[in-house]
């Protein structure tokens, strides 16, 4: 469980570094208006990822049961690559 | 509000050291055809995961991993997402300007690496267009080449759409510019 919380944080400042770093390009150096719709899109899209990847981490929570079970390989209840 | 929300629509051709009394003449980016096939591209690696997902649907269900699943998917496509725009912004950002005074080549190579060349219009002697290809010439797209007076290396606007009617517009400034300039105050630059 610890891994994939560790694992959403990871990815969540990744993909927000990655994304603040576009959309500086596009504020600070984009001519014209479309870069500027282009960093909405981004900005709306990326908000979008990160509140499904939130949902889907609450998902793991909630399925801990199932998903330990899968991947205890030492547990006698049949797993995935069993 | 509306006035605010303008900045998407009405925002204009401004850019960092221009000169006061400069118009903007031709904005252009390469042609559409190029973040459209990016965008297929893209496309293609948005279904890819849905296959092995298809094929493995009943184990997932089975042992109850779909938030697993679902958690490991929407990473990928984060992913994605912004690899396509990182390439969006490089390709919005590649532009060049023809104004009343000069041409700027801004090439934006990656994050905060970034060329702007500049060249006085009346020191272009010559322009040349090249379309080659079949998908050029049916989509009216292809390079405009610019040659200057002296030692500034040559400009290129790389795929651009309707090459031809863009040299014609640029000669067009380019005699108007060689008229209104005085001998011998001309220069070109690279930044």
């Amino acid at each position: 469980m610890t891994i994939l919380i560790i694992a959403f944080i990871v990815i969540g400042l990744l993909f927000w570094l990655h994304g603040f770093f576009i959309l500086y390009h596009f504020i600070r150096f984009g001519v014209g208006t479309r870069p500027k719709q282009a960093a909405l899109v981004f900005f709306i899209g990326s908000l979008a990822l990160f509140f499904l990847l939130l949902v889907a981490l609450i998902g793991v929570m909630l399925e801990v049961p199932s998903v330990l079970k899968m991947i205890d390989i030492t547990n006698e209840a049949p797993t995935l690559w069993q | 509000m509306a006035i605010k929300l303008s900045v998407f629509t009405q925002s204009h051709y401004s850019f960092e050291g221009m000169r006061p009394e400069e118009e903007v003449d031709i904005f252009l980016y390469s042609h559409w055809l190029i973040p459209v096939m990016k965008f297929i591209y893209y496309a293609l690696l948005t279904a890819l995961p849905l296959v092995p997902l298809l094929f493995f649907a009943r184990e997932i269900v089975e042992y109850e991993i779909i938030s697993l699943v679902f958690f490991v998917l929407i990473a990928y496509y984060m992913l994605l997402w912004s690899i396509m725009f990182y390439e969006f912004m490089i390709y919005l950002l590649d532009t060049w300007i023809v104004t009343n005074e000069r041409i700027l080549d801004i090439n934006q190579i990656s994050f905060f690496i970034r060329t702007t060349a500049e060249l006085d219009l009346s020191r272009v002697q010559d322009i040349s267009v090249r379309t080659s290809g079949f998908i050029q010439t049916i989509f009216d797209f292809g390079d405009v080449e610019i040659q200057s007076a002296g030692a500034v290396n040559k400009f290129l606007f790389r795929q651009v759409a309707h090459p031809q009617m863009i040299k014609d517009k640029i000669m067009k400034l380019v005699i108007e510019a060689k008229k209104s300039a005085p001998q011998g105050t001309t220069q070109g630059a690279e930044v």
